[in-house]
């Protein structure tokens, strides 16, 4: 019952978190103090509520949408287009294609936009003060290897899996696990793409800076 | 956890309870001061430690009912160390005013050097106050909120009715407070814990058993559920229900003045 305090408390605790490890980051976000803002996730009518103060953010997950003026700006966005409210250029486009709507205070959504655009959320920054940097990069590199691992025996079920179905038709599980098992892999491959995606550019990074 | 749920006072002949003793009702204020200061400089850990952390989604789920918005003016009764006083503080954000609000000045300065430390200054006034004698306006509040405190003040229909004069017509009182188990199965373990183990934490880690002791026995001795929703009724409220946390190791109460 408690869940969505319970994900807000590990949302709240992790968000600053991270700012407060990267000072530059919060600064990021001093524009916004005072403000709140509210996004609600389309279709779902999923609220999620920030409120920003000098030295963190509260994220709240009310039970239901706040009316529009309980908080500065309310924004409501389809989630297929949530990633895209990060450039400010594309917001025009998005409320065109009714995925976007705004009410009350613009600035604020603008502010977070730009705070956004500044924050570069990084696993080594946030492991590095914590574990130090030569483990750290033992960490990073022993998880890429583990995800290439992981990947490749996803991949061997399923075709372990696949054939098996093919050839044990008694055995055949309704049509509507298989999709949903399907769509579970597909997710799961979509998933240890973007972690080695980003274990590579962590990498990159590191030889960049000459480590 | 039986009650006696035909009287709702808390004073009988000039009596009262402070946990499990029997004590004249103007020595309990002063007994329950001693409590929290004593308590004061270990309390935010303490309820970490003594709840798992949970005592933070309890008190997450009474803003999340409480309706706040930008603007409004919100009194945290009661309000110790100020955790809902920080929430809130962000929520009204720089036009509106929440007034933290408590009997005692260790609890207050606890509060007040924590929330500085947070940066929330602006919006946020300290104000030392009996909750059954307050010192603030008719109508004044939006919204009214006491954390863990009823079960502290020796006359809980004072308090009551002090609140429902301070509120505004419309606004709204949460009480969140320790209350009684739905399960009798719960209501064992959380017996056991509260008697043998929370004493011994408190022990442990702020070296006060005996305050720990007190907590245990003036939950037990607290009004059940429908007990002080039947008090709120006849301090004035109306639509007044509550909602179990935990199994009603907890529970919400909320009711409005119209
Ligand atoms: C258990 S603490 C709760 C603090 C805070 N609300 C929280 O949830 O963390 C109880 C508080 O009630 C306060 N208190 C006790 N009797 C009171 C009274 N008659 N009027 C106002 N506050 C009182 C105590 O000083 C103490 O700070």
């Amino acid at each position: 019952m408690l869940w969505r305090q319970c994900l807000a408390e590990c949302l709240s605790l992790g968000t600053n978190h991270v700012l407060n490890l990267e000072p530059e980051q919060r600064i990021a976000f001093s524009a916004l103090s005072g403000t709140s803002l509210q996004v609600v996730l389309l279709p779902v009518e999923f609220p999620i509520a920030l409120y920003f103060s000098d030295k963190a953010i509260d994220i709240q997950l009310p039970p239901e949408p706040l009316v529009d003026d309980a908080v500065d700006c309310t924004v409501k966005v389809a989630l297929s287009a949530l990633d895209k409210i990060r450039d400010t250029s594309q917001l025009t486009a998005l409320i065109k294609a009714d995925k976007l709507d705004i009410q009350g205070d613009l600035s604020v959504l603008q502010k977070l936009s730009s705070a956004m655009q500044q924050v570069s959320f990084s696993w080594e920054s946030l492991l590095i003060p914590l574990l130090g940097e030569s483990f750290t990069a033992q960490l990073l590199n022993f998880h890429e290897a583990r995800f290439a691992e992981f990947k490749q025996s996803v991949e061997a079920v399923q075709i372990t899996l696949a054939e098996g179905l093919v050839e044990e038709k008694k055995l055949i599980a309704p049509a509507i696990f298989v999709a949903d098992y399907c769509d579970e892999v597909s997710q799961l491959r979509v998933d240890t793409d973007r972690f080695q995606a980003r274990l590579k550019r962590f990498e990159q990074q590191r030889e960049t800076n000459g480590e | 956890m039986s009650q006696d749920t035909t009287s709702n006072s808390d004073v009988t002949d000039g009596k009262t309870h402070f946990g499990f003793q029997t004590v004249a009702a103007e020595q309990k204020e002063a007994m329950v001061a001693k409590v929290f200061d004593s308590v004061a400089a270990k309390y935010d850990i303490m309820n970490d430690v003594m709840s798992l952390g949970i005592h933070r989604l309890w008190k997450r789920y009474t803003i999340d009912m409480a309706g706040a918005r930008k603007g409004m003016q919100v009194l945290d009764l009661a309000g110790g160390t100020g955790d809902l006083t920080a929430k809130f503080s962000r929520i009204v954000g720089p036009t509106g005013k929440v007034v933290l609000s408590d009997i005692n000045p260790s609890m207050l300065e606890v509060g007040k050097d924590k929330l500085r430390d947070q940066g929330l200054v602006q919006n946020i006034e300290y104000v030392e106050a009996n909750a059954e004698d307050l010192p603030f306006a008719d109508d004044q509040f939006d919204i009214v909120t006491m954390a863990f405190g009823l079960r502290n003040v020796t006359n809980k229909d004072n308090a009551l009715a002090s609140i429902y004069r301070v509120l505004k017509p419309g606004g709204r009182l949460l009480v969140l407070e320790f209350s009684k188990p739905i399960h009798s199965g719960l209501a064992k373990v959380y017996d056991a814990y509260s008697f043998h183990l929370l004493p011994k934490m408190g022990e442990l880690v702020a070296n006060d058993a005996e305050s720990y002791q007190y907590l245990a026995e003036s939950i037990r001795m607290h009004p059940d559920q429908e007990t002080l929703a039947q008090m709120m009724r006849e301090a004035g409220f109306d639509s007044v229900d509550y909602t179990n946390l935990s199994g009603g190791i907890v529970a919400l109460h909320k009711g409005f003045k119209f």
